[in-house]
């Protein structure tokens, strides 16, 4: 019979939000078995895009994450730019690699 | 000096908050955390799940220490909106847990329904805990509120305050500071409860509208508009919503002075304000209610005839 145990993390500290970890390690194999990553907070963001402008979603969705909006935001940009057919002008293009910080 | 806790919890809410808490100059966390300002020495963050050390069951025990009014006195901040776990457990399951404990889920409306009685104030700080905000937005797929909608409006804490919202999306860190810092020198009896407007935010952080300190002002007083993004001018044609929008960012900058949504180019959404956002404040880039322009154009009027007869005036000094 192999020893094993169960790893139960909830909440994972020091990240952004809710989140917990459930893992599962086998002690005589020295290995884990499984692992599963949770998050324990639902807002339904798609749903409240719905009915919003094409454009609004640079703004509200830039709001899924306070850590990293900057994606979100860049994201939803070149989302609403394809929704169009305009392409970014050169400035944009040069100025983009630096929006990352 | 009797030191005092902060509980801070994360409801629906993205961390916004805290990562603006962090970036604040004045005065800066560490100032504040450290004691190098002495009012407001002595306050210890007992509970903060992006930046304690613990994590796992063991992260949840300031939590039950404070239902044991083992840490009195103490304020709970709350960051992000409180669903309506009703609707939830119908399907049997949750919106917002903030960890595991003896093998259960804790949801942040049981922690907050714990801790209410015994909490020194609450704060709301971000436009989602003060009124619902994002996660609120139409058409609430959690029935998310913000935490005075949670508590009622008769609600008072042990001493004596209404839900104390200071909201943005985020509310900058100074405010957030300058919030939390007065609050420290109310509970020690160094200053009176501050005035606040109708929506409970402090009036010396809500007192301006956003139209009234934008640094761009002078341009719209000579009718001079972007209709561009990147253009230096006057941003209401770009569905600024300055007007209707109660924020000091625009003269005090985000941090220490610096940025803020004017100053670097982007139109007002109106984050600040119940009903964000939702109509009026969205589409983004619709221009705000004719009401808000009408008056606008009234008091514009006024104000260059006042203007123009008071070239008139005899100089007093």
């Amino acid at each position: 019979m192999a020893k094993s145990t169960e790893l139960n993390i909830e909440p994972l500290t020091r990240i952004e939000g809710h989140m917990g970890v459930n893992a599962k390690a086998d002690l005589d194999a020295k290995k884990y078995t499984d692992a599963h990553v949770y998050a324990t907070m639902f807002r339904g963001l798609e749903d409240i895009l719905i009915g919003h402008e094409p454009a609004d979603a640079i703004w509200l969705g830039q709001r899924s994450c306070g850590v990293c909006p900057t994606p979100h935001a860049i994201a939803s940009v070149e989302a609403v730019d394809m929704c169009y057919g305009a392409p970014p002008p050169p400035r944009h293009r040069t100025a983009q690699p630096g929006h990352h910080g | 000096m009797q030191p005092i806790n902060v509980i801070w919890l994360q409801g629906q809410g993205c961390t916004g908050d805290t990562v603006a808490l962090i970036s604040a100059e004045n005065p800066s966390l560490v100032d504040v955390i450290t004691g190098v300002l002495p009012e407001v020495s002595g306050i210890n963050i007992a509970f903060h799940p992006t930046i304690m050390a613990p994590w796992g069951e063991k992260a949840l025990g300031p939590l039950e220490a404070a239902k044991e009014g083992k840490l009195d006195p103490f304020v709970v901040v709350l960051e992000g909106a409180v669903p309506d776990e009703k609707i939830a457990q119908k399907t049997g399951g949750y919106f917002c847990g903030i960890g595991d404990m003896h093998g259960k889920i804790v949801t942040v409306t049981e922690v907050l329904n714990d801790l209410k009685g015994k909490a020194a104030a609450m704060v709301a700080i971000g436009t989602c805990a003060a009124y619902g905000g994002i996660a609120a937005g139409k058409p609430n797929p959690t029935g998310a509120m913000g935490l005075g909608a949670f508590l009622g409006k008769d609600y008072k804490s042990t001493l004596g305050l209404p839900v104390i919202n200071v909201p943005g999306c985020p509310t900058p860190g100074d405010s957030t500071l300058k919030a939390l810092a007065y609050l420290v020198l109310v509970a020690r009896g160094a200053a009176a409860v501050p005035a606040m407007d109708e929506f409970n935010r402090p009036k010396f952080l809500y007192g301006e509208l956003a139209h009234h300190i934008c640094p761009r002002a002078g341009y719209l007083a000579e009718g001079k508009f972007s209709h561009h993004f990147g253009e230096p001018y006057c941003m209401g044609l770009l569905g600024c919503k300055g007007p209707i929008a109660y924020c000091r960012v625009p003269k005090y900058g985000f941090s220490g002075g610096f940025g803020g949504c004017p100053s670097t180019g982007s139109p007002c959404i109106g984050c600040t304000e119940p009903g964000f956002p939702d109509a009026p404040f969205s589409p983004f880039l619709k221009k705000s209610p004719v009401k808000s322009w009408v008056v606008e154009g009234i008091l514009d009027n006024i104000g260059k005839v006042k203007a123009t007869a008071s070239r008139f005036h005899k100089r007093s000094i």
